[in-house]
């Protein structure tokens, strides 16, 4: 047998280095997070309206088991946040520790409200923690930049105040039709405000 | 024959067949989560209304708006040149290749930002390029350039600068001189609009070299 080494040592090697390569590519090819929803489904999970929180519920604190996620960066965070939030910014939220965290509230039965400065800043990390599986976490619409309004300016609680919702359209198209109204005068109005685009583009243009 | 080489070639055998299942992580279709969260966390994706204006303004030829605001909405009111996916269909492969048009710019709004970030989160999962979003959506669009407040007079020169670029590109979406709502004299408006012709003009010139 040791013969058999001696006379061998540059395969066996090769064959112990195999391995090893194969174990390793084996470990790292493993990513930690998976997706859980293909993007069809992440779709649909979108058309659920159930998961924005509005600012004032979680003012008034209607859903007391809810723990808030303060996704924003520590700095920021010890500059001031929501009692009682918890601070996990959006680059560590794949972290052991967060998994682990999110993994024993949905175990209790509780969810997580992220919020950032804005609705727009906890909604992607929202959607991607939703994509993979975890599904206890809701949004705090408006943000933290909104919240903070609330105890100096109640009116905003008021219902009818919708300015802290994200996508409802506030386009006034009439402002648009104005210009199709009136066909008669705008003959010599519309003229110059044409040459203003014209000109842009020219220049625009030469000067490169 | 050595029966320990025979043994020795079996299991040369067996590692390079190993090999062979090995995932390789070049060749998948989708971005990884870990990748995704630091592309969340990169505000690169995030585009200006005021710049999306300039380069309608501009004719931008690589800038293609994707409006992915509901059939109707876009049908009342839409960004010129704007291409309509409402954000459910934002998946189906009739659109892959608009999307994937090589040297355009795609840059998705909705009413808000959330929408338009979603679609774009879900494209940036299936490996789509040159994607932004329009932060602040139309909502902040409307009442920036279309609604836009005169500002205050101890305003800075970038803050008036600001302003007569919008007040131009006012004038260029909706076709009126007038501030909307404000009853002012039009002599008041006309050499503020004598100084919104000339700025534009070398913002944008500055801009596309």
């Amino acid at each position: 047998m040791k013969k058999f080494i001696k006379k061998n040592w540059i395969v066996l090697s090769a064959l112990v280095v195999v391995v090893l390569i194969i174990f390793i590519l084996l470990i790292s090819g493993k990513p930690s997070v998976t997706y859980k929803l293909n993007p069809q489904e992440a779709l649909i999970a979108l058309s659920d309206t159930s998961v924005f929180v509005s600012p004032a519920d979680v003012f008034n604190k209607k859903d007391k088991t809810a723990i808030l996620v303060d996704v924003r960066n520590s700095d920021e965070f010890t500059r001031g946040h929501i009692e009682n939030a918890v601070n996990v910014p959006v680059l560590e939220l794949f972290s052991s520790r967060s998994l682990r965290f999110f993994k024993d509230l949905a175990k209790s039965g509780q969810q997580a409200i992220l919020y950032g400065n804005n609705q727009l800043q906890a909604n992607s990390p929202w959607l991607l923690l939703k994509q993979t599986g975890i599904e206890n976490v809701k949004v705090m619409q408006g943000g933290y930049d909104f919240y903070k309004m609330l105890p100096v300016n109640d009116s905003l609680l008021k219902t009818g105040n919708l300015c802290w919702k994200n996508e409802i359209p506030v386009i006034d198209t009439a402002e648009f039709n104005k210009k199709a109204a009136e066909p008669t005068e705008p003959v010599a109005v519309k003229k110059p405000v044409k040459v203003i685009p014209v000109k842009k583009e020219t220049s625009s243009g030469g000067g490169c | 024959m050595d029966r320990r080489y025979t043994i020795l070639a079996i299991l040369a055998i067996v590692l390079a067949a190993g090999l062979l299942v090995i995932p390789d992580k070049s060749k998948t279709k989708e971005t990884s989560p870990e990748s995704m969260l630091l592309a969340v966390n990169d505000p690169a994706r995030f585009i200006t209304t005021d710049d999306v204006t300039e380069r309608i303004i501009g004719g931008d030829p690589t800038l293609q708006l994707i409006d992915v605001r509901p059939a109707d909405q876009f049908n009342k009111f839409a960004l010129p040149g704007a291409v309509n996916i409402p954000l459910d269909s934002v998946l189906s492969p009739s659109y892959t290749e608009l999307l994937n048009q090589p040297g355009k710019k795609n840059v998705f709004y909705s009413n808000g930002d959330t929408d338009a970030d979603a679609a774009w989160q879900l494209c940036k999962r299936l490996k789509t390029d040159n994607i932004y979003v329009m932060k602040g959506g139309l909502n902040l669009w409307f009442n920036t350039i279309i609604k836009g407040a005169e500002p205050v007079s101890t305003a800075s020169g970038n803050d008036l600068d600001l302003y007569s670029f919008r007040q131009a590109a006012r004038q260029f979406f909706t076709g009126q001189g007038q501030v909307v709502g404000t009853p002012k004299a039009d002599e008041v408006k006309k050499p503020v609009k004598v100084n919104v012709v000339k700025k534009p003009v070398e913002e944008s010139s500055g801009g596309g070299c």
